[in-house]
């Protein structure tokens, strides 16, 4: 066949692309989520970074902050610290994370669900407050160190109190390990789930050793789960701020000391300056977990076969001791946070008593900082699950503007490396100022309306927490056929209808997830909020920091177990509600 | 060949209505003019020309990769195209979108949208048109009907089997009565017997709606049974377009020829005992369909169906006769096929493998031994003569 041109008079020219108002409400949507990602992640920083390369009164000074910042051993004994601290955290909890992870996927040992139930509570449970348990634990009046009130001394006549020194690195180390241990066993359970059992049968078939197996297989298919616990953790103990500031005594860290010059000395150059300094290394990690799961192509192929364990008699006994033993720590400094909240006077009048949730006498706004917290996570989740599912929808499922789609896919991931307290010092720059200075020119700030509501608490927090559920309802719409966007189209229906008829509906379980997610961490964060509330919008997990502070440890405990409470009612909501919705909107998946 | 001018010759024999309506109607339904695509450097369509016909079920046929697919996804919108142009009824739709333009279309995997059930699917693309709800009920209703699925109307798509699926996803797409249907390898998920019975259903629903239907598929014998036309498509090209019992008796490249059936390919020279015959080492062949301006010395290929081969014993009586070594016999089912390698001393002593297919009964009656030397007779109007002298892999 030979190529024809087209006989003239047969039809228009093509024309550019026609763009419809469906397209144009589409690209809309787009820009605007864009402008949402600008001015919630990158703009803010802007200010940041100038601050820290300016002297107080705003002149241009280049490096000299940083030059003061290394030059003053009071200060760069931190960044040690905070690497210290980071670095042994990341080994402990990742390795004891490991263990409980392995024994409850590969083990046939019993209550399965109860451990896994309470290596998740610490999720639920403010960093503060579980420094807080380890102050009554460990500390001064603590139960351990005064050998259980001198209950031993008394009835043997021998003290067996132990004296941890807890104030310090040791204080520090081990309120971290609770934190992250979580978070880890999170990432760790998935990858110990995804076994392929034909790997594990032909290593067995090769008669190697369990030993050899483990390395061999065993090892290799956890190794990106292992990667990406070990940069969480390491991100989560070197930013954290809560747990410092109750245990860490002089022990100081890059957060505390960042929270010390923006709060206690107004030093806000130097604030600057020490949030770039703990940046860095965040950045380093986000970075180097990127490449490294960029190799990973799908460890478990649609082929592979669930591994089942079979009981081996001893290693489910000693997987059932170790089990215990975490879960024992982890229940015992939770336990105490909820029975100091109760007695009267700790250690001397130990009646029970509900005298310290009245927070009357106390300072840190008591129930309304408590209502306060509850509104903000509420609207945190609301509006930050609605933000964050539509935006990984206009990312997922559009075919337009690749580049300002990449833009915005990118931002939307680089939110995890800012810690807390970064993104609470950018935002007071950000935000606070009635007018901007650009390269000398000057002009009217638009958001500095802003500043001190709810609204930026509320944002600060969505942004906080943005990666970690774009990532969900990313995966959550990868798993819906594409072509199902194509059919709609094909039919004529607008791509709004087909995404709340159809891709909202699918991804239903995800949604409630990330909401759940969104809730849960808004209650528990101070490290963002801390440096954003006003008087007059005063926080829970805000409370228990000025509580401690102040000395009010029953009060601040009390505090922790409402937020505790909150955060569990909601998990337990959440279960009730999606059980019917799941029947209802999933209906679908049953046969 | 042009397509209008072959497809009156080529009319099947069992509808003259298709034909009467060819005839009727002047311009192509459907016209591509030079559609060129690329994804980057890697061209996947290069410089297209397709017209379909009204009411004409066309079939894009061609392995996998060869950009039948693409040019589907091109003819909906769903994939916009570097170059060319696209008419639908005397329309430019080059630039439209997938939304704006009139077709339905069924993917392989169905997709079916999974939290909606069956009589939801259907109306799906109903609900935008501002259409009553009796009205919707009952257009629903007649699509059940149409595609034989009625009382499944309250399943959810998980709920029924696959055959079912994609009926119910064929009726989702033709409930806005589009002008146009896509058909992306609606069958190749489903089991060889659904398979067979969808096909037939297909065909006649199609006959019956007189829709102008566009079907990719891989499956060549799927294509022969189905098609009016069947566009031929090796990498980014169409290397032939006509209907099926053309494209299997007078295919144009040895690729097609390979591609579609089974084809049996043996190298010759052009020999100077006469127009039409070649030499395949010791043995001359005549072959009817002769290209004049071959030369006497013009390496070729030669070509015969395994169907078209007999074995003659009382070989002297005719001509056209090869002789070859019975390597294997494989029963079939209904035939046994028979392996045969002949040596082709011009050719470096190349052993060409050739396969017979005999009926069963034919098979059994001829004693056959593994080893023996066959005389074959090979007709010369079943031989085609291909001018390159490679044998596509």
């Amino acid at each position: 066949m030979s190529q024809r041109t087209l006989p003239p008079g047969r039809a228009e020219p093509g024309r550019l692309a026609k763009i419809t108002s469906e397209e144009w409400l589409r690209r809309s949507l787009l820009l605007l989520l864009l402008g949402v990602l600008l001015v919630g992640i990158l703009l803010p920083l802007v200010p940041l970074g100038m601050r820290s390369l300016s002297d107080p009164q705003g002149n241009f000074v280049g490096l000299d902050n940083y030059v003061r910042y290394f030059s003053s051993p009071g200060l760069t004994s931190s960044l040690f610290n905070s690497l210290t601290i980071a670095g042994k955290t990341t080994l402990l909890a990742v390795g004891l994370a490991f263990v409980y992870a392995w024994a409850l996927a590969r083990t046939c040992m019993p209550g399965k669900h109860f451990f896994r139930a309470v290596a998740l509570l610490p999720l639920v449970v403010p960093p503060l407050a579980l420094a807080i348990g380890l102050v009554y634990l460990f500390g001064r009046k603590g139960l351990v160190t005064t050998g259980f009130f001198g209950f031993f001394e008394q009835n043997f006549g021998i003290a067996l109190g132990f004296d941890l020194n807890l104030y310090g690195q040791n204080g520090i180390l081990l309120g971290e390990l609770i934190y992250c241990f979580p978070q880890a066993f999170l990432i760790l359970a998935v990858a110990a789930s995804l076994a392929d059992a034909r790997l594990y049968e032909a290593s067995q078939v090769l008669n190697a050793s369990p030993l050899r197996t483990f390395w061999s297989v065993t090892l290799p298919e956890m190794r990106y789960g292992l990667i990406s616990a070990v940069f969480v953790c390491f991100t989560l103990a070197f930013t954290d701020f809560g747990i410092p500031k109750v245990v860490g005594g002089n022990y100081n860290v890059l957060a505390t000391d960042i929270y010390k010059q923006v709060i206690g000395q107004q030093n806000f150059v130097m604030g600057a300056t020490v949030s770039i300094v703990l940046l860095i290394p965040t950045v380093l990690a986000f970075v180097a977990d990127r490449i490294a799961q960029r190799h990973q192509n799908a460890v478990l192929t649609a082929r592979a076969t669930p591994l089942h364990p079979r009981p081996t008699p001893l290693l489910d006994r000693f997987a059932l001791v170790y089990c215990s033993l975490v879960a024992a720590a982890i229940l015992a400094v939770t336990g105490t946070v909820i029975y100091a909240s109760l007695v009267d006077v700790w250690p001397y009048r130990l009646e029970l008593t509900l005298r310290h949730y009245d927070f009357s006498k106390v300072g840190g706004g008591g129930w309304e900082a408590y209502t306060n917290s509850l509104w903000m996570a509420f609207y945190t989740a609301g509006v930050g699950t609605a933000i964050i599912f539509a935006g990984a929808y206009l990312i997922e499922k559009n075919r337009t503007w690749g580049p300002l789609r990449q833009t915005a896919y990118f931002l939307s991931m680089i939110s995890v490396a800012l810690p807390g307290l970064v993104i609470g010092l950018a935002y007071i720059f950000f935000f606070n100022p009635t007018h901007w200075t650009l390269l000398g020119v000057e002009m009217p700030n638009p958001f500095a309306g802003l500043y001190g509501t709810m609204a930026i608490l509320v944002l600060s927090n969505i942004v906080h927490f943005y990666t970690v559920s774009f990532m969900a309802a990313t995966t959550a719409l990868k798993q819906i056929d594409g072509e199902l966007e194509a059919v709609s189209a094909s039919l004529g229906v607008p791509f709004y209808r087909t995404f709340w008829r159809i891709t909202l509906p699918l991804s239903l379980p995800a949604v409630a997830e990330i909401a759940l997610y969104l809730f849960v961490n808004a209650m528990v964060t101070v490290s963002a909020v801390i440096l954003l509330y006003s008087p007059q919008i005063k926080l829970a997990s805000v409370a228990i920091v000025n509580l401690d502070d102040a000395g009010d440890t029953a009060a601040a405990a009390a505090m922790s177990v409402l937020v505790i409470a909150a955060c569990l009612t909601v998990r337990i909501l959440y279960f009730w509600i999606t059980r019917p919705l799941h029947r209802r909107t999933q209906a679908w998946r049953l046969p | 060949m042009a397509p209008g001018g072959s497809f009156l010759l080529w009319a099947p024999q069992n509808d003259p209505h298709l034909a009467q309506k060819t005839m009727t109607v002047l311009d192509p339904f459907l016209q591509l003019y030079n559609v060129h695509k690329h994804f980057g450097r890697h061209v996947v369509l290069e410089t297209l020309v397709l017209d379909v016909d009204q009411g004409e079920f066309l079939f894009l046929l061609g392995p996998s990769g060869c950009g039948k697919t693409t040019l589907l996804r091109l003819i909906a919108g769903l994939e916009p195209l570097t170059a060319g142009q696209i008419l639908q009824a005397g329309r430019d739709v080059t630039r439209l979108p997938a939304a704006e333009r009139d077709f339905g279309i069924v993917f392989q995997s169905y997709a079916l949208f999974p939290n909606l059930t069956v009589a939801e699917n259907i109306a799906y693309g109903l609900q935008n048109r501002k259409q009553g709800r009796t009205q919707i009920a009952a257009r629903v209703q007649e699509l059940l009907q149409l595609v034989g699925l009625q009382g499944l109307a309250p399943r959810y798509p998980a709920q029924i089997s696959g055959g079912q699926q994609q009926r119910v996803a064929l009726a989702r797409a033709l409930a806005p009565a589009p002008s146009l249907l896509l058909l992306d390898e609606p069958l190749s998920a489903l089991d060889a017997r659904v398979r067979a019975g969808l096909r037939g259903e297909i065909k006649s629903l199609q006959r019956r709606l007189g829709i102008t239907t566009i079907m990719v598929t891989h499956d060549q014998e799927e294509a022969l049974s189905m098609a009016d036309r069947i566009a031929v498509m090796d990498q980014g090209r169409i290397v032939q377009l006509d209907t099926p019992l053309a494209i299997y008796q007078q295919p144009a490249t040895p690729f097609v020829a390979d591609f579609v059936g089974q084809m049996n390919f043996l190298p010759g020279v052009a020999s100077g005992e006469g127009v039409g015959v070649v030499r395949t080492g010791a043995f001359a062949l005549r072959v009817q369909n002769w290209e004049g301006d071959l030369v006497p010395g013009n390496s070729l290929m030669l070509a015969i169906r395994p169907e078209e081969i007999r074995i003659e014993r009382d070989a002297d009586a005719l001509s056209n006769i090869l002789v070859a070594e019975l390597q294997a016999v494989e029963f079939m089912g209904p035939v046994y096929r028979l392996l045969l390698r002949h040596t082709v001393p011009d050719f470096c002593n190349a052993a060409v493998s050739l396969t017979l297919t005999l009926p069963r009964h034919a098979a059994e009656h001829s004693e056959l031994h593994v080893g023996e030397a066959l005389p074959l007779h090979l007709p010369a109007d079943a031989l085609r003569v291909f001018r390159t002298g490679k044998k596509p892999a």
